[in-house]
């Protein structure tokens, strides 16, 4: 192809290039109303979205029985939405899991495991970390604050290791 | 009206594993242990390049899971002690709620796989959301009507014209001993 078309070639490269600086602007442009989405009450973004997804889970294999894998997923997701468990890692998983696999076994066949000494596994690696250890000071800096609010505002519950005893609500006399 | 000493009384009962608070957590992280599992059994089979991302999640996971397993003895000793009043199947605000929010999404979600099955999505599809919308969402007729239309043109003009998907024949359409006409719609596969 880029021995005997290189014309086309350049030109689909032009192409690509033309086409992300014409969407960009439009993209940006509609990027406004498209907030306005999540002001949508749930009952009603929820049925439209369970429509699409329907049809969007069928389309990918034009497989009746994928519409079963959705189900197990969504009872998934509500026990992990229950129980507190984060539902981004599964999405981040499902989505990455083929590159990770594949792009980590080209890497490891090229370096070895020496690659985890290389600059830029290293850099990214403290990246991740550093990341990790502001989230987890937000959130815990986020939950004292919750915690003590509604201590202050309830005067109730709330007693997670540090006492043995339980506050009541105030009772009306 | 309560004195200062029942106030402070510590709360004692008895949690039970199948308690709401507590078997939902079982459940999920059994079904990590099974993942974990299966990867191992998984493993031998596979070449050396396939067996890196398990090695590694099982590396970077199995610590979490000891401690998620130490956090649910903790909460159940907590529970116990009437030290955490407010965990339970909640999404957040009233429980009762939420468990009815629950059951009536799943089987809305249910209904809908069902219908599909029976009818097709062509006709399920947007009867199930008119039946959503005025059922749980109150939302205007007109508004009903133009989602659902929307959906139906969804089908008719992404999937049929242009895709021209190869839709299932549905269980009534199987049983009438009749095509299912949207596999055989005039526009599909136009495009």
């Amino acid at each position: 192809m880029v021995q005997d078309h290189l014309d086309l070639t350049i030109a689909m490269v032009y192409i690509i290039v033309l086409a992300n600086i014409t969407v960009v602007p439009i993209v940006l442009l509609f990027a406004a109303p498209l907030t306005r989405v999540s002001i949508v009450p749930p009952q009603i973004l929820a049925p439209i979205v369970i429509g699409i997804t329907t049809v969007s889970a069928f389309q990918a294999n034009v497989s009746i029985e994928d519409l079963a894998l959705v189900s197990v997923f969504a009872v998934l997701g509500m026990f992990m939405k229950a129980y507190a468990w984060p539902r981004p890692p599964i999405l981040i998983a499902i989505v990455l899991t083929s590159q990770l696999e594949k792009w980590m076994s080209i890497a490891i066949q090229t370096r070895g495991w020496s690659m985890v000494w290389q600059p830029a596994f290293v850099t990214i690696l403290i990246l991740v970390i550093v990341g990790v250890f502001f989230s987890l000071r937000v959130q815990s800096g986020t939950k004292r604050v919750a915690d003590r609010t509604e201590a202050e505002i309830g005067g109730q519950s709330v007693i997670i290791g540090s006492s043995s005893t339980i506050t009541k609500p105030p009772t009306a006399s | 009206m309560s004195t200062q000493s029942e106030e402070n009384t510590p709360i004692h009962r008895q949690v039970s594993w199948r308690s709401p608070e507590i078997l939902g957590e079982v459940v999920l992280l059994l079904v990590v242990l099974l993942l974990a599992i299966t990867y191992l059994l998984e493993m031998p089979g596979l070449k050396m390049a396939g067996r890196y991302l398990p090695i590694v999640t099982l590396v970077f996971a199995a610590p979490f899971w000891f401690i998620r397993v130490k956090t649910l003895f903790d909460r159940k000793r907590l529970l116990e002690r009437g030290q955490i009043m407010d965990l339970g199947f909640r999404f957040g605000g009233n429980a009762v709620d939420e468990k009815r929010r629950a059951i009536r999404f799943t089987s809305a979600v249910g209904a809908l796989f069902l219908s599909i099955w029976l009818l097709g999505f062509h006709l399920a599809l947007p009867i199930w959301l008119v039946t959503y919308l005025v059922l749980f969402a109150k939302v205007k007729p007109v508004v009903v009507l133009l989602v659902a239309l929307a959906f139906e043109g969804l089908l008719l003009g992404v999937h049929d014209f242009i895709i021209n998907v190869p839709w299932p024949e549905p269980l009534i359409w199987r049983v009438i001993g009749v095509d299912y006409l949207f596999n055989e719609w005039p526009i599909s596969g136009t495009y």
